[in-house]
């Protein structure tokens, strides 16, 4: 399993896309030409939604991720530094009524994954499947 | 960011980027003024310029075009397969048909 810790600093709303896209260079993965959109896409949203709700929710704007792959899964690890929050309402939550505006985030990154929280919800950890006929053959691991 | 156009009763608007927090704001404000023409029956949405949308994306099409499907058919075109995807799961096809 490929392995890589970094942190990320400065973390504001507006520059969100450019840190979600060198986040998702990190990944050996998405430089292998056969890799379906969608696992490209969920890894990219949830990992989006993640620091969204770090920056506009908890206020932070600093945090250590961890990314793990091989050619099964990929595993995304987000530390905040923050003082976490409780997460058990939104555990399992159904999807908001279509009337509704806002509360899709946590919803949507549950529905993407395998997805986890610690005990404060300081550490968030986000299991995809790699489902690719063909990756592993090229996946330099 | 949008391009819009009318042919008979079909208003079809071009959403030329991706759809997420950093601009739904703006497009909010470019339809801010939109007001269906009275003879238009289907409202027709091409996304085929959107590769990317996230949760607050999907809210500004809800807050949009939920109060229209009442009045309108709504149609996504060119929707892209994982964006399509995410529109299901938030249950947006309950109320717009997505292609």
């Amino acid at each position: 399993m490929i392995k890589r810790k970094f942190e990320m600093n400065h973390l504001e709303m507006k520059t969100l896309p450019k840190a979600v896209n060198s986040i998702m260079h990190e990944f050996e993965l998405f430089k292998v030409k056969e890799h379906s959109d969608y696992l490209f896409f969920n890894v990219k949203l949830v990992i989006w939604e993640l620091l969204a709700n770090i920056i506009e929710h908890a206020g932070e704007d600093k945090v250590q991720i961890e990314v793990e792959e091989d050619f099964t899964q990929v595993i995304v690890r987000i530390r905040s530094f923050s003082e976490g929050f409780d997460w058990e309402e939104y555990r399992n939550m159904d999807c908001p009524e279509v009337g509704n505006e806002r509360g899709r985030g946590l919803y949507l990154i549950q529905q993407l994954c395998d997805f986890s929280y610690n005990e404060t919800a300081t550490v968030a950890t986000a299991i995809f499947q790699v489902k690719e006929v063909g990756v592993s053959a090229a996946y330099p691991y | 960011m949008l391009h819009t156009h009318i042919s008979q009763d079909i208003y079809t608007i071009d959403i030329l980027y991706d759809v997420h927090h950093g601009n739904s704001n703006l497009l909010e404000g470019q339809l801010a003024s939109f007001k269906v023409p009275p003879h238009v029956n289907k409202l027709q949405i091409d996304l085929s310029h959107v590769n990317f949308i996230d949760s607050t994306g999907i809210s500004f099409l809800v807050r949009w075009l939920y109060p229209l499907s009442s009045q309108l058919s709504i149609e996504f075109k060119g929707t892209k397969e994982p964006v399509k995807k995410i529109l299901a799961i938030c249950k947006i096809n309950q109320f717009v048909r997505i292609r």
